[in-house]
């Protein structure tokens, strides 16, 4: 009896080992950082011009309630005003030399007031896809924006965190990082 | 003690190690949980009123329904003041971290779509000091009682779940208790 001692002890030993070793490993694969390089390849805007003009005149809100949309915020500059969609595609690529495509993107936004918009971001891989939803500041090109991961599919299932697209000078793409939980 | 004895000690406190490392483990990769108070004063408003979208897909439509019944009068005019499917309301707000409105604490930013019975799914972000708060849900037009599920977070938000509750607050405010969970520490 006393020789199967050292065998349970060897048996808790790497139950123990390996119970600490699980939510390691956890922390490494969850804990993950993302780069990939988004190249442009459409552009759709829409106008809502006419539903934005009906929404002033006719609307459901009590005439004591005087809340107008901001006086410049919809008049006399170039880009999106208030309840205008644009929607924006890309194929992400792995590296900065644009030659092995991992994915594509698609980023669908409503404009709310001085050219920021909310936009839902939409990431396929060939295993997975990622969702992102945060504002962006959108003129007349991308800034620099930082987005919520809410989720995703696959192997990145239940993702959760942060992308951030960054302009990149090299081939008018846009470094992605995606920095998870 | 004998041997036997003191090996059983050995195994009994080995098994309390097993069983204790993936607690510690579990708590060492907890998540903080804290809690957030901001009463708020609407900023602006823009109600877009899609009625001729509406109107064009009731004639055009990739569906079989015909939608007439549900908005339009038998003269053919949408009943009531809306908003009805389809409308979007964008609103604004100024964050402050009291009920006196001295100190402020970032702005908000509500997206709302419309679906049925006046009923919308709203987008909101929180741009606060320390980062951005996401969350979305159901409102209902003109009730200033909703919650919203947090969704996610940037920077000291990052990975942060929870919920947003709204109840109305003195001088025209709505005070947004934001319980927020899933933050490192």
């Amino acid at each position: 009896m006393s020789r199967g001692l050292p065998a349970a002890l060897a048996a808790l030993v790497a139950t123990a080992a390996a119970a600490a070793a699980v939510p390691t490993a956890q922390a490494r694969a969850d804990g993950r950082s993302l780069f990939f390089y988004a190249k442009p390849t459409q552009a759709q805007f829409i106008n809502h011009a006419d539903d934005r003009a009906r929404g002033l005149k006719s609307n459901p809100f009590n005439a004591d309630i005087d809340l107008p949309p901001p006086p410049k915020a919809n008049a006399g500059k170039k880009g999106g005003r208030a309840g205008d969609n644009a929607l924006f595609a890309f194929k992400l690529y792995s590296g900065p030399n644009l030659t092995r495509l991992v994915g594509t993107a698609v980023y669908n936004c409503t404009f709310n007031f001085a050219h920021e918009a909310i936009c839902e971001a939409d990431f396929e891989f060939a295993r997975g896809s990622m969702v992102a939803m945060g504002p962006a500041r959108l003129g007349s090109n991308f800034s620099r924006i930082v987005l919520p991961v809410t989720g995703g599919t696959g192997t990145y299932l239940g993702a959760h965190g942060q992308m951030t697209s960054t302009p990149s000078v090299y081939k008018n793409t846009q470094i992605v990082h995606f920095q998870l939980v | 003690m004998s041997r036997t004895t003191c090996m059983r000690c050995l195994v009994a406190a080995l098994a309390l190690l097993a069983a204790a490392l993936p607690a510690s483990a579990a708590s060492g990769a907890a998540s903080a949980s804290h809690s957030l108070r901001v009463y708020a004063v609407p900023n602006t408003v823009q109600f877009m009123n899609h009625a001729d979208d509406r109107l064009r897909g009731m004639a055009t439509n990739p569906f079989k329904f015909k939608s007439e019944a549900v908005i339009l009068n038998d003269n053919g005019k949408e009943k009531g003041q809306g908003p009805f499917p389809g409308d979007d309301i964008l609103y604004t707000f100024k964050l402050f971290a009291d009920p006196t409105l001295t100190r402020p604490a970032g702005t908000a930013l509500f997206t709302c779509y419309y679906e049925f019975l006046k009923r919308a799914t709203c987008d909101s972000y929180f741009d606060l000091a320390k980062g951005l708060v996401l969350a979305s849900g159901q409102v209902r037009f003109g009730q200033a009682h909703f919650t919203l599920g947090i969704t996610g977070g940037t920077r000291a938000y990052l990975g942060a779940l929870g919920q947003v509750s709204s109840v109305p607050a003195a001088k025209n405010t709505q005070r947004f208790d934001l319980h927020v969970t899933g933050t490192p520490q």
